[in-house]
């Protein structure tokens, strides 16, 4: 026979296979027609009866399934939340780990770090290393710009970036209009702008080309628009700029070497290795750190990594153990599903029975099962898919700015079909489980038949899936809390400064034209943070250099008369720095307005510093030097003239040792911080006030409040927690259910027993005591599974974790005890019912 | 289901059913034999592959409009041999009556003479 004939047949379905094969193959055979036309027409004709089977499935499973409203109910709430989960889960992993960053070479995309200390290159240096490497097709720098943009607006701060040449080509970027820069731009007043602000400032007419925008009181002419979908890389994600201008060789920074202020990008030719990447690199930056050893050292070592990693690095064991989370969560409600189907399968084992020995097959038996269970899983699947969406929704509100590519997760495509695959599998597993049951106990259930019995099979199945249930919510249930005890450990920590009614503001780019000095500047400042004081509801003001949690300046510091050089953090301050932040001096004196640029070399040190380097608080009239760029400095060698406590920089590090000096003898940029009296108060609009009558050509700075920057910090350790909480509270609900459906059948069961044992004599409370012990029965199985699991898979959770250990005991416990008591919970409504049980009725009940 | 709707409610049947059932009329056949004079009697405007044929057999076998009879080891070939049910006759009987219906009408309003 023809095999494309035999195939259409055995594509028949199998009662038709059975009854027609010999003469539909006969026949076709015979026929006047071609055979590969007659087997056509089977095939056909099979497709077409096995619709039939499908719809005559479905339009009966819907019947059946409005009847048992409360079981489709609670199938498609356990399916929807757990399918929840995973599409908000699975969103996050596909457009932040998964998905390749928006650029056409991106697999090959490196950062090129100059060293591990300092990754940033300087102009200087990143020309000679494109010139002297030799495993990257393409290589280019970038630095972010921020500028005060003025004339076609209210002086605004705005960012954009810095570029050379290559930068748009080493990125496959094309131009929307104009074109991109070239060699001959460097040094020019060019400017790409982007689509946003070709859109917001010149309404997206073709004319913006060749008209000037005004950046720090320099005009720039327009030469390009970029795409609307264009992203810089950083390597903290991607980010959206307004505007790109070009180095100026012959400009303030980039003649100098020592600056090393710009990040490194590299598209490796293909084929070669990230290795031979690292070592060609390792290569060039050694010779330049040799040839130029004022301006590169300290060199640690290069590093070349891939852009994906180092962008998703910091939060990729997260996302992968949130996915698997949620994979259990599914798997949990899965155990949940197949046991409520058992429950309900039992009371319907009449009904199968009769269908069976009426001549339905058990294929066809098993394939209305797991049409019903694809009916409850597509309705779940809706259910979830939008129930995700509105929680990725939520959580855009919560802190998650500081994970990055969030801006990239969406619901899209991808993630619907594989949530499709997932519900497909789980109709597959949860219809197939129970009709295997009853494949086997077919014979067992005809004798039983008669009375209503429960079957040792699907008996042992249920209580199987409530332990997996139990086990596997313990273990959700001990990772959600070792991280929300972990975040609360983080919070809670002492920061070191007062953080109520703290206010910092970054003020940026003082014109040139008009402070042409640091010390200009410097007494504007003051005049600024004079005028705040003076102003009704602030308290205080102070300027300093980097701000606690928005991070540190990082320098080098040596001590005199000892060898060897330690990175240490540095900051600048005023006077008032300390009272403001009411940071306790514990040693010696805070600066006074006489260590300015003439008077002596001075420097203040936090409690870690003084133990760090001399073992002891007493560090008064001891000196260092540290490598802070102070040309008001009479001496680079400082004597230490005060002791303070240590302060925290950010929630996950400890407190490091940090030295501070005046600002008067630096010349750096300035931040200021504020104290304001009451938290419901209008404080950046008052500052932004002060700021424009006693400076009006600063541009308006942003204003930050303590409490929102540490909410900032914490956003990821918080959405861990929060993540894992949620997961975990769904899987305990599930694990609940599971323990009342089969605590509540069971009793159901055993009416005659309680009936025979209440009429002779047997008291509520041992009735009620033995179906909770049942139920705790089987949750000490589960509990002890669940342990050894916990155990085992808490080890991964270690890099989300602040100072807590794994095996937290108290998390431990407290874990048990939820269980537990949830066990009891579930169990005790249908136990109160056992009690209620009349002897009578029990007896007339069979 | 179907045994309970009353034969009248069932029409008009689509053509192919009809000529099946029209085939049976005389008596028993086996399938080939079927199709083969649903074949001429439309003079070939009924064409059947196997496949759907026996699609509509066993669809109505299901609905018992006709059985399989227990001659398939009579027949050398071993055939099975299907006839009409008393219900699959009166099903029959009422959609010629009701083509007659059809074609009194048409005579009537003389759009078909013969």
């Amino acid at each position: 026979m023809n095999g494309w004939l035999r195939f259409a047949l055995a594509f028949c379905p199998r009662e038709f296979r059975d009854k027609f094969g010999s003469d539909v193959s006969y026949d076709a055979t015979r026929a006047g027609r071609t055979v590969f036309a007659e087997a056509s027409d089977v095939f056909a004709a099979g497709v077409a009866m096995h619709f039939e089977f499908f719809w005559r499935d479905l339009t009966f499973a819907i019947r059946t399934l409005a009847k048992s409203r409360m079981y489709a109910v609670v199938v498609i709430t356990a399916i929807g939340l757990a399918i929840a989960c995973n599409t908000a889960v699975g969103s996050v992993l596909e457009g932040i780990i998964l998905r390749p960053l928006p650029y056409p070479n991106a697999a090959r995309l490196v950062n090129i770090a100059f060293d591990i200390s300092t990754p940033e290159f300087s102009y200087l240096d990143s020309r000679d290393f494109r010139e002297q490497q030799r495993t990257l097709e393409d290589f280019t720098v970038r630095g972010g710009y921020r500028a005060t943009l003025s004339r076609i607006s209210n002086p605004t701060t705005i960012d954009g970036s810095q570029v050379d040449e290559w930068y748009f080509t080493a990125l496959g970027a094309h131009a929307q209009l104009g074109r991109l820069f070239n060699a001959a731009d460097l040094g020019k007043r060019r400017a790409v702008i982007s689509s946003a602000f070709w859109r917001k400032y010149f309404d997206s007419s073709p004319t913006a080309i060749g008209r000037t925008i005004v950046l720090d009181d320099e005009a720039y002419t327009i030469v390009g628009v970029m795409p609307p979908d264009f992203r810089d890389v950083t390597p903290q994600g991607l980010s959206v700029g307004d505007y790109w201008i070009p180095f100026d060789p012959r400009g303030h920074y980039e003649p100098q070497r020592g600056i090393h202020d710009y990040y490194a990008w590299g598209l490796l030719r293909p084929g070669v290795s990230l290795e031979a990447a690292r070592a060609d690199a390792g290569r060039v930056i050694s010779g330049l750190v040799h040839r130029y050893p004022s301006d590169d050292e300290p060199w640690t070592a290069s590093r070349v990594s891939s852009a994906l990693d180092l962008i998703v690095g910091p939060v990729r064991s997260m996302i992968w153990l949130t996915y698997a989370a949620a994979l259990v969560l599914l798997m949990i409600a899965c155990a949940n599903v197949i046991n409520l189907t058992l429950v309900r399968a039992a009371a319907r084992e009449r009904e199968l029975v009769m269908r069976t020995a009426l001549g339905a097959s058990r294929s066809r038996l098993a394939a209305q099962l797991t049409t019903e269970m694809g009916v409850l899983a597509v309705i779940g699947g809706i259910v979830g898919v939008v129930l995700g969406w509105a929680a990725l929704r939520l959580f855009n509100a919560l802190g998650t700015q500081l994970i990055p590519r969030w801006q990239d997760v969406h619901v899209d495509g991808a993630v619907i079909g594989y949530v499709c695959a997932l519900l497909a599998v789980t109709s597959i597993a949860t219809g197939i489980a129970p009709a295997l049951v009853h494949r086997r106990e077919l014979t067992a259930g005809l004798k039983a038949a008669g009375r209503s019995g429960d079957l040792s099979g699907a008996k042992r199945m249920r209580i199987g899936m409530v332990v997996v249930e139990i086990a596997l919510a313990l273990g959700l249930v001990t990772a959600a809390g070792l991280t929300v005890r972990s975040f609360v450990t983080l919070t809670h920590g002492n920061l070191g400064f007062d953080s109520r009614n703290l206010y910092a503001l970054q003020l940026q780019s003082f014109p040139t034209a008009q402070y042409t000095t640091y010390d200009a500047a410097h007494a504007v400042v003051q005049r600024i943070a004079s005028a705040l004081r003076a102003t009704p509801g602030i308290l205080d003001a102070a300027s300093t250099v980097s701000l606690p949690f928005k991070g540190g300046f990082n320098t080098t510091v040596t001590i005199p008369g000892r060898r060897g050089v330690e990175e240490i953090d540095g900051n600048a301050v005023d006077t008032a720095y300390f009272r403001v932040m009411r940071i306790p001096l514990l040693r010696g004196r805070n600066f006074t307005p006489l260590d300015g640029p003439r008077g002596q070399s001075v420097a203040i040190v936090t409690a870690s510093f003084a133990r760090h380097f001399f073992g002891t608080l007493d560090v008064v009239g001891r000196r260092i030097a540290p490598d802070f760029t102070a040309p008001n400095t009479p001496s680079k060698t400082r004597t230490i003239v005060g002791v303070v406590g240590d302060t925290r920089n950010h929630f996950s590090l400890a407190m490091k040792p940090l030295y501070y000096l005046p600002d008067t003898q630096t010349e750096v940029d300035f931040r200021m911080v504020v104290r304001s009296g009451g938290s419901h108060f209008a404080v950046a609009d008052t500052i932004n006030r002060v700021l424009a009558s006693v400076a009006p050509s600063l541009a308006a700075p942003r204003v930050y409040s303590y409490d929102a920057l540490l909410q900032q910090d914490a956003g990821r350790w918080q959405a861990a927690a929060l993540l894992f909480g949620v997961l975990a509270g769904v899987a305990l609900l599930l694990a609940l259910a599971g323990i009342y459906s089969v605590t509540a059948y069971s009793v159901s069961q055993r009416t005659q027993e309680f009936g025979i044992r209440k009429a002779i004599g047997a008291k509520d409370g041992a009735i009620l005591g033995g179906v909770i012990a049942d139920a705790l029965k089987q949750a000490a199985v589960g509990i002890a599974f669940g342990l050894a699991l916990a155990a085992g898979c808490t080890q991964l959770l270690q890099p989300l974790l602040f100072e807590t250990s794994t095996f937290d005991p108290l998390t431990y416990v407290a874990v048990i005890a939820l269980i537990a008591a949830c066990a009891i919970c579930a169990a005790l409504v249908p136990a109160i019912r056992a009690t209620r049980v009349q002897p009578a009725n029990a007896l007339r009940y069979e | 289901v179907s045994r309970s709707v009353p034969v009248q409610d069932l029409a008009p049947l689509g053509p192919t059913v009809f000529q099946i059932l029209v085939a049976l009329a005389d008596g028993e056949r086996h399938g080939y034999d079927i199709n083969k004079e649903v074949s001429e009697a439309t003079h070939g405007y009924v064409r059947l592959g196997a496949g759907s044929f026996y699609r509509h057999l066993s669809q109505l076998c299901k609905d018992g409009w006709i059985v399989q009879t227990q001659r398939a080891d009579d027949d050398a070939m071993g055939r099975r041999y299907y006839r009409l049910t008393p219900r699959g006759r009166r099903i029959a009987q009422a959609e010629a009556a009701r083509l007659e219906g059809v074609l009194r009408t048409a005579r009537a309003r003389r759009i078909y003479a013969t």
